[in-house]
């Protein structure tokens, strides 16, 4: 048995706690706690909270808690249980609630093409998020109009949302996820997010790591919702950088005219989410 | 004694002449079924109905505002839900939720300023209902890194073990256990301290 000093005793106060050092460790630091007040006290400390919060009657939920989470998933959420896939718009084929897809266009033609993945939502029990710079919403909404749809109308009746990009990427994840939750809850069955991240006549409002940012977290978002996103990006202004890590690596499907494809050069969210923050 | 002090003696005293009313681990890990009880709306609510308490508490510690604590956990469960009907869950029901709630918490983290929600009568009761010590305990949590405020929920809240948490938060087994410990180590000492009525007040 070896004397163990303070700093290395109090290393290992947690796991003595749950009894999961080896029998020679745990003799060390039970011989250092007859004898150190301090370590002792920090000891008693510990087992004090962690015996408070395990209480069961230490915080209770307010009352009616349960009732209005089981009537919000009665009336929400698990309707959605039998809307698996919906039509992609933009080309033949389906893809499943939760696919994050990415559109290159280069053409106006191409553009209007992209707009098409609003149309089989539109005039049903879905909802549509249109997103990005000034001039892309402005350029949806036009298409729109070029083919017989009214998106003030739409508006108005809420089968459609406008949301300008215009603030970082943690803050547009917040507005996001609030107006797809808004959406759900004024009766949607599902939601149809089409964004237009390219560079517009404004800057970005965070540069192009924020972009990645933006993008891990949409992906991230769209696994927990009834939702598909359509990435629409416009190849002649993006930088070759954003291009890569921001979009090709961020998306696990893209979208053409000649279909939907895997993409080769998806990495999976957790190898791109910066998790651990420190305050 | 100071309040902690007292309120620490009151529950040792309690556990002791409470009976088990409350589902034990064991128990409810009997219930994390991935199979068919899960796949339908029924047994999905009747499985909720063994975790939502707990649920609660772990939101409740993730959370810096009360007006959050049931959005939070209604993302949770939602986003549980949508996997499940997507396809079978390849965990026990009750560390899906973890994952989740630890997923959502991290998404919203930030952007609680862009709910819909106005500041709701749930909201306020659930203010009113909280305790000194409850604050006091919460204050602490805020003081701890994200990393650390989510494994003490994971660990002593929710009671998974340092290696589920590892799983769960993505980290080595090791990674685990120090930052436990540091999240252990922080609370105790925060604890320890006396705390002003002011500086509580943004508690929950």
């Amino acid at each position: 048995m070896k004397d163990m000093l303070c700093k290395d005793a109090k290393l290992l106060l947690s796991d003595y706690l749950d009894q999961s050092l080896d029998r020679a460790t745990t003799e060390d630091v039970r011989a250092h706690l007859k004898s150190c007040k301090d370590c002792r006290v920090m000891l008693d400390g510990m087992k004090n909270v962690v015996g408070l919060v395990q209480d069961q009657g230490f915080l209770s939920p307010p009352a009616g808690f349960s009732e209005r989470l089981q009537s919000k998933l009665g009336s929400v959420g698990l309707a959605v249980k039998d809307a698996h896939e919906i039509q992609i718009g933009i080309s033949e084929g389906t893809v499943p609630l939760g696919s994050h897809l990415i559109y290159f266009w280069q053409s106006n033609a191409e553009f209007e093409a992209g707009v098409r993945f609003l149309y089989p939502g539109l005039g049903g029990d879905e909802h549509c998020i249109i997103f990005g710079h000034d001039e892309a919403l402005e350029h949806v909404q036009e298409v729109m109009r070029s083919n017989g749809y009214d998106p003030e109308h739409l508006i108005s009746e809420r089968k459609i949302t406008i949301l300008r990009r215009h603030a970082p990427a943690q803050q547009t994840i917040g507005e996001i996820g609030a107006a797809i939750e808004k959406a759900l809850a004024d009766g949607a069955r599902l939601v149809r997010f089409l964004g237009n991240l390219g560079i517009g006549l404004a800057p970005l409002p965070a540069g192009e790591e924020d972009v990645l940012e933006l993008e891990t977290n949409a992906t991230a978002l769209m696994q927990s919702l009834p939702c598909v996103i359509v990435c629409m990006y416009d190849i002649r202004t993006v930088p070759g950088r954003l291009l890569f890590k921001g979009v090709l690596e961020t998306h696990s499907l893209s979208v053409c005219s000649n279909g939907i494809k895997p993409n080769p050069f998806y990495s999976p969210v957790h190898e791109h989410s910066g998790s651990h923050h420190v305050n | 004694m100071d309040l902690f002090g007292a309120q620490i003696n009151l529950i040792h005293e309690r556990k002791d002449a409470m009976s088990t009313s409350v589902p034990r681990r064991d128990e409810l890990d009997s219930n994390d079924v991935t199979g068919k009880r899960s796949s339908t709306p029924e047994g999905f609510l009747a499985l909720l109905r063994l975790h939502e308490n707990n649920l609660y508490k772990a939101a409740w510690a993730l959370c810096d505002r009360a007006d959050s604590i049931e959005h939070l956990v209604e993302r949770t469960v939602l986003s549980l839900w949508y996997e499940r009907s997507r396809s079978s869950l390849d965990q026990p029901f009750r560390r899906c939720l973890a994952g989740k709630l630890i997923d959502a918490a991290r998404i919203t983290r930030v952007s609680l300023s862009a709910s819909f929600d106005a500041d709701t009568a749930e909201a306020r009761e659930a203010r009113e209902l909280s305790s000194e010590l409850s604050a006091r305990v919460h204050h602490a949590m805020q003081t701890l890194t994200w990393d650390c405020r989510e494994i003490f929920v994971l660990r002593d809240l929710m009671g998974f073990t340092a290696v589920e948490c590892a799983e769960v938060l993505r980290i080595t087994h090791v990674q685990a256990k120090q930052l436990l410990s540091d999240a252990r180590l922080g609370m105790a000492k925060k604890l320890s301290t006396p705390v002003s009525s002011a500086a509580i007040g943004g508690g929950l």
